[in-house]
């Protein structure tokens, strides 16, 4: 009886820290997920499998101030990454079977031409352009979240624009 | 910066409301990260006890095979001892016999003295034998001669000395039939010292 009254607080620390954890990285974690999807449930769904599986791997307590940076780059690999995506599309679609199965952008109906441009453009394209404007990493930060060379990293943002660039001269025209 | 620069910074900046704020994890979002963290651990564990199997089974393997490997086992001191006890005893044993004998030829004016001796070797190690032959009591007419005998063998040495007159009175007369043959020395062959 002793050992039980001993390991409730425990686990509610436990919880709490996790809660805590999820609390405080989760809303910016959504944002960057919502911008590289452009859809708010899936989004989320990205958000938390990202810190399951960065949680998961006790992340937080090997360097705790890393957490961020460690969400961030898993977040972008699911994304980016066709197998990931399929499977958590496919477990999103399991939830959604009476809705549209292609996700279309939020706004597409919108005026906003620039957020419609968004969702042309290929993920790593668009991932990019996300972690440059948004997040406002430098190149190098952002050419390490997406596992590639600054180089690369700058050859898909100069693609990305030239793509942006593009479509609002057509939409203008 | 360009204006297509500053246009994706205010899109995003617009959007940013689109999404909810905070949110706390759904509970199942806890139990899962449970789950993975019991895995990783769990995982962990058992990279660490395959790598101590491992080590353990390649310890085992290499003290097997050490045992394989025929070594020649060390002799004992008792073992040496008793190859020192095989070893036969020398034994050191020897006999003999001599005769003598005188020859007369007046008309040559001279006189021959003879002499002989056996020498017989009952050890089991071979000898070197010095003989002596003398004549005269003052044993001014002598002769000394060296032979080799091997183990169980026998060995005979001649003796022969030749003497005129006026050699032979230059001493005053004795027996000259009389002679003394003396093993003088024995060592053996090869020998021991």
């Amino acid at each position: 009886m002793t050992r039980m009254t001993a390991e409730l607080p425990e686990q509610a620390s436990f919880a709490n820290s996790l809660e805590e954890l999820y609390v405080r990285n989760a809303p910016s974690a959504l944002h960057l997920a919502y911008f590289l999807t452009g859809d708010p449930e899936l989004s989320e769904d990205l958000v938390q499998e990202a810190f399951v599986r960065v949680a998961g791997r006790f992340q937080q307590l090997r360097v705790p101030d890393a957490f961020p940076a460690y969400l961030r780059r898993t977040i972008v690999n699911l994304y980016t990454s066709q197998l990931r995506r399929r499977r958590l599309e496919r477990k999103w679609l399991r939830g959604h079977e009476h809705e549209e199965a292609v996700v279309a952008p939020p706004d597409a109906g919108s005026r906003d031409e620039l957020w419609g441009a968004m969702a042309l453009l290929p993920k790593r394209q668009r991932a990019a352009v996300v972690l440059r404007y948004y997040e406002d990493l430098s190149e190098r930060d952002a050419a390490h979240t997406l596992g590639c060379s600054v180089g690369a990293l700058n050859q898909l943002i100069v693609r990305a624009l030239a793509t942006l660039r593009e479509h609002i001269r057509k939409d203008e025209a | 910066m360009n204006d297509l620069d500053q246009g994706l910074r205010e899109m995003f900046r617009r959007h940013e409301t689109d999404v909810a704020g905070p949110v706390f994890p759904p509970p199942q979002i806890v139990k899962r990260v449970r789950q993975r963290q019991f895995r990783t651990v769990s995982a962990a564990l058992l990279g660490v006890f395959v790598v101590i199997a491992a080590g353990v089974a390649v310890g085992s393997l290499v003290e097997r095979v050490d045992r394989k490997i025929p070594i020649a086992p060390t002799p004992s001191p008792s073992q040496q001892v008793s190859v020192a006890l095989d070893r036969p005893k020398l034994v050191l044993d020897y006999n003999y016999s001599s005769n003598c004998g005188f020859g007369e030829y007046p008309g040559l004016a001279f006189g021959r003295f003879d002499a002989a001796a056996k020498i017989e070797n009952l050890g089991d190690v071979g000898i070197i034998a010095d003989v002596t032959a003398h004549w005269d009591s003052d044993r001014t007419r002598s002769e000394t001669k060296t032979v080799n005998v091997g183990p169980g063998q026998s060995e005979s040495v001649q003796f022969r000395i030749v003497a005129t007159y006026d050699v032979l009175h230059q001493t005053p007369p004795y027996d000259y039939t009389q002679c003394d043959v003396d093993v003088t020395r024995v060592r053996f062959t090869p020998d021991p010292a």
